[in-house]
């Protein structure tokens, strides 16, 4: 029965982008077969996943159909805990509440920051290619004991130089350990493209992550992208990031490569 | 029928309408109430994939009229009774643009959602932060509750990435012996099962 409508289809009904006779042919199937009623249900379900992973192709049409109804919005935050359930580090909720702490917060904040600079200068010594900046918010007051906050949200950032491992032979490692994210920055060789896209695959060649729309920042007068992907994605594994620029016609360049390594633990 | 919400018309589906209706969706009482069940879930599901924010009320009127109607004697004329349904969900949605059309819209009201937050909370991220670790917290107590196997099968199909996810999938179906579509199905009923746990959870810790 659902041969004619497959799951594209299904989707765009659920999108908002049917033809009317479309629409009204797939609503009074619905309407009679319990069968076809679960195909669809199960098409939205797997639209509603696409979304919080942030891979949906039209959002737009999404939030316009499925955020304007309460019983569809407790949907997708089902989906959100369903996702954060399946990641290895719970509790993958960002604080972003302004700062409000005491000195005492703010000098081991800082004491913490000089420890991860002494890292990664102990790290960034000749033949040693371990970038990895971890983060770290500040403690909590110890007298919201009622209302203090659960582990934060913990990032560990690469940043992948190309002239570095050219220069250096090894592969540049992070360690992702409670981490919940790791932020990759790449450092560009080529410029002057308008945005850049980034896809990494594991050694096997599966994809684990593909993000277009890239701006290039500038840090310490070298232009870089980055990119951010949940830890629950890495395996302790060999990956490989290739960039490519995006021309103002959308032609895609492929400009090179970068490799790194995830480690699970030290 | 759980968890409904009294209905906004006058008009109220008493106990000799319901078992008229049913009559009328087959002799057999359990085909009926299945037939029933189904034509409810897929008036929702037509509410809500034509915009409406009040779905659940909008099918309950649309159940609501039809009864009436075949309880003051109108017949049902098609073969297929949902059909009959599917027009009087259309001239109920119609109703409800009309009446958009002429005054205040319901959706703000309704958009809010059914789960209190403290209203003492002036730091709204702060108040979104503690209902997904509550949400989170509920998950994972009615995770708990599900059967080894369905558990499994949760899990199982949810894990990885996308490539890693259809993998998996397949997989899992040639080890059941089923059509992958069929696992699909089987866990879109646990997944729904889920969602209405959580969504009880969720109401329970608000009280």
């Amino acid at each position: 029965m659902k041969d004619q409508f497959d799951d594209s289809r299904l989707a765009d009904y659920l999108l908002g982008r049917s033809r009317p006779e479309d629409r009204d042919e797939i609503e009074q199937r619905y309407m009679s077969d319990p069968g076809f009623l679960a195909e669809l249900q199960a098409v939205e379900r797997d639209l509603i996943d696409q979304f919080v992973r942030g891979e949906i192709a039209d959002r737009q049409a999404f939030e316009a159909q499925f955020l304007n109804s309460p019983a569809r919005r407790e949907r997708v935050e089902f989906a959100r805990a369903l996702m954060d359930s399946a990641s290895p580090v719970r509790a993958t909720i960002p604080v972003r509440e302004p700062a409000r702490y005491r000195p005492w917060q703010l000098a081991a904040a800082a004491v913490i920051v000089v420890a991860a600079g002494a890292l990664l200068w102990v790290s960034n010594r000749p033949g040693v290619v371990d970038q990895q900046v971890t983060s770290v918010t500040p403690p909590a007051p110890p007298d919201s004991a009622a209302t203090a906050p659960k582990p934060q949200l913990r990032v560990v950032t690469l940043t992948l130089s190309p002239t570095l491992v050219r220069s250096s032979g090894s592969t540049p490692v992070a360690i992702i350990g409670d981490a919940s994210e790791l932020r990759l920055v790449l450092e560009l060789e080529t410029g002057g493209y308008p945005s850049y896209q980034m896809v990494i695959r594991s050694a096997d060649g599966n994809e684990i992550l593909r993000q277009a729309g890239l701006k290039p920042e500038s840090q310490n007068t070298v232009a870089t992208i980055a990119a951010s992907l949940p830890a629950s994605r890495l395996a302790a594994d060999d990956y490989l990031v290739t960039v490519s620029g995006v021309t103002s016609s959308g032609a895609i360049e492929e400009l090179g490569g970068y490799s790194f390594r995830v480690q699970l633990r030290r | 029928m759980e968890g409904r919400r009294p209905f906004k018309k006058d008009w109220v589906l008493t106990g000799d309408a319901f078992d008229a209706l049913l009559a009328r969706l087959d002799p057999d009482r359990d085909r009926a109430a299945e037939r029933y069940e189904h034509i409810r879930r897929a008036l929702i599901t037509f509410f809500e994939c034509r915009g409406s924010a009040l779905a659940e009320d909008h099918a309950d009127t649309t159940i609501n009229r039809a009864a009436r109607r075949l309880l003051e004697g109108s017949e049902i004329h098609t073969e297929n009774p949902a059909s009959y349904f599917y027009g009087v969900a259309r001239n109920v949605l119609k109703e409800t643009w009309d009446a958009a059309a002429r005054g205040p819209s319901q959706l703000a009201a309704a958009s809010a959602s059914r789960i209190a937050v403290d209203p003492v909370q002036d730091d709204e991220e702060a108040a979104e932060r503690r209902l997904r670790e509550r949400r989170l917290e509920c998950l994972e107590s009615c995770l708990r509750e599900l059967s080894g196997d369905n558990r499994s099968l949760i899990d199982g199909y949810y894990q990885g990435e996308t490539r890693i996810k259809i993998a998996n999938r397949k997989a899992m179906a040639e080890r059941l012996g089923i059509p992958i579509n069929a696992l699909r199905i089987r866990v879109l009923r646990i997944r729904e099962r889920l969602e209405g746990c959580v969504a009880g959870c969720m109401e329970r810790r608000v009280l």
